[in-house]
């Protein structure tokens, strides 16, 4: 396995089982031909024809979150939508304009665009750079005893990212705001997948934070079972030749190589390992 | 006007001007109508049709494909087509893997919009305060991009040269910068871009590099390419970006992911995402560049 076989394990998703989601215009999201045969029978809030649009008799963010809320808790009692959060995401055509939002547990069967934040949390630098790894729950609902970031999370409404970055660091890994505000914004890795629950349409915000050796870090919400300092040599190793890592974790392992000179470009796959990285603008740009 | 422009400005796409070029079966370049009814002067070569214009079966080897195009591409020198001749070759490929299927003169690479492959260096001043880069400003004898504004060293990969040996070479040559010191620069990426304007298809994968170069160094030009150099502070690159087209094109998308890496644009900045989606917009098939 390499890293680009890596970056390769994510499933393209079919979306000529799908319909456009459309609010107030804006295509927001893909949901699969069954959901939307359900969603038919709430006629006052969802139009279903070749795309599945929100009523536009719902004005306003509060309207439509309220109604979309009302039909989702009653489709969650005939068993869709695993793993209820109560968690708000927000759903907009673009991260700046948000127009309602939807319970975390129902985004990837709406296939809207989910955000979160991943923290590569490092000390030292060059061949003597070591990287934070954690070790997730086997607790956890979802990817329970893999492999994870220093500090990573979804990006819920009514949070800045630099609220939910502090929120996060403290909770994940007892950081304090004064280490925090180290941290670098250092690009974005995107990626549209598909997987049993419908489609994962995801923008992950990556920031770069450098640590004095004397910070360690303490998980205090449950989430991490142990955290390890590991030489960049076995971190590479893990990515590149086995699935320890959760799979958008390797993602942003791999830019994070790449931008700190650990891939040579070289490399004849390089080209497409920083390809792959992003999803590619979709006819948007006008 | 925005850093998203400088994005959109690096994608546009104009097919209907253009026909591929096909070597082996495989499309490797997009060529203007009016140089693919002139090439149908070289049935020898060229098989032109109303979509494409293929190197004929019979030249079946890197060799003889070579010899045959650059004749071609001689006569037509001789006619006034290729302004910038420069006595290097490219190679032409499938992609970055692919064995090259011919070479093609540098000057000649653009027309037959030939996807290119370059080296650029961000000189990053290596002191304490508000992180400052060296922007070069074009020579205006440059035939592309005459006195635009440029990072401290870039250059097109020709056929045979290892992108490292290259970097090493176009610092020496481009900013005076010492081969120990040209090894020490980091490779952090890369962004690629196919856009079409006129008759020319320019199709370029950039890789990226940083070097911090001591703060008592100031670079100098040796090959008449560039003329002269500035420290900037960053937040200034991001201004001048920003509004309008004072930098080279594509040097504009080589900066803007040195700024996004270095956090001076940020998720704080309108567009961020389209931004850092659109630092590689090249099409994988024709039918996307349709759509």
């Amino acid at each position: 396995m390499s890293l680009l076989d890596r970056l390769k394990m994510i499933r393209p998703p079919d979306l000529s089982r799908c319909r456009r989601f459309v609010v107030d215009g804006h295509t927001v999201g893909w949901i699969a031909d069954d959901l939307a045969a359900r969603l038919r029978k709430h006629d006052a809030v969802f139009v279903v024809d070749d795309a599945v649009s929100l009523s536009s008799r719902l004005r306003g963010y509060a309207e439509r979150t309220a109604a979309v809320d009302g039909v989702l808790r009653k489709l969650r009692a005939e068993g869709w939508f695993r793993g209820w959060r109560d968690e708000a995401y927000p759903v907009g055509p673009s991260f700046e304009t948000r127009l309602f939002q939807i319970e975390r547990a129902a985004v990837p069967s709406f296939g809207v665009r989910a955000y979160g934040i991943h923290v590569n949390g490092f000390v030292g630098a060059g061949a003597d750079l070591r990287l934070w790894v954690g070790r997730r729950s086997r607790h956890k609902p979802t990817y329970p005893g893999q492999l994870d970031h220093l500090v990573a999370g979804g990006q819920p409404a009514g949070l800045s990212l630099q609220e939910n970055l502090l929120k996060e660091c403290a909770e994940e890994a007892s950081l304090t705001p004064d280490i925090v505000r180290r941290a670098r914004p250092v690009g974005i890795v995107s990626y549209l997948m598909g997987n049993e629950e419908g489609l994962r349409n995801d923008v992950l915000f990556n920031y770069d934070l450098a640590l004095p050796p004397d910070v360690v870090p303490v998980n205090a919400d449950g989430e991490i079972e142990e955290f390890f300092l590991w030489p960049i040599e076995r971190v590479i190793r893990e990515v590149g030749e086995t699935a320890d890592f959760k799979f958008n974790v390797a993602f942003v392992i791999i830019d994070f190589l790449i931008r700190h000179g650990f891939v040579d470009p070289e490399d004849p796959d390089y080209p497409e390992l920083v390809r792959r990285l992003r999803r590619r603008p979709a006819g948007g740009l006008k | 006007m925005s850093l998203l422009d400088r994005i959109r400005y690096c994608r546009r796409r104009d097919i209907a001007r253009f026909r591929r070029f096909v070597v082996a079966g495989l499309p490797v370049g997009w060529i203007a109508h009016g140089l693919a009814d002139r090439l149908r002067g070289f049935p020898d070569v060229f098989a032109v049709s109303g979509d494409a214009v293929r190197v004929v079966d019979g030249l079946d080897s890197f060799e003889t494909r070579s010899r045959a195009v650059g004749d071609a591409i001689l006569r037509l020198r001789e006619e006034g087509w290729f302004p910038g001749w420069r006595n290097e070759f490219f190679a032409v490929a499938s992609s970055f893997q692919a064995p090259p299927l011919l070479q093609i003169e540098r000057g000649a690479a653009r027309a037959f919009g030939i996807r290119c492959y370059c080296v650029q260096l961000n000189g990053i001043i290596g002191r304490d305060g508000e992180p400052q880069t060296w922007i070069a400003r074009r020579s205006l004898s440059k035939p592309v991009g005459p006195g635009k504004l440029d990072q401290v060293v870039g250059g097109g990969l020709p056929i045979g040269v290892g992108l490292r040996d290259n970097l090493i070479k176009e610092c020496a040559e481009e900013a005076s910068i010492p081969a120990a010191l040209a090894r020490q620069a980091r490779p952090v990426g890369a962004v690629a871009y196919l856009t079409q304007d006129g008759d020319i298809c320019d199709d370029e994968v950039m890789f990226n590099y940083d070097l911090v170069l001591p703060p008592d160094f100031t670079p100098v030009n040796t090959d008449g390419e560039v003329a002269g150099f500035e420290p900037w502070p960053l937040t200034r690159v991001k201004a001048v970006l920003a509004a309008g087209d004072d930098f080279l094109f594509d040097v504009a998308l080589s900066l803007i992911d040195f700024l996004i890496r270095h956090g001076v644009v940020g998720p704080a900045d309108p567009d961020y995402i389209a931004i850092c989606e659109g630092l590689w917009s090249v099409p994988d098939a024709a039918g996307e560049m349709a759509a």
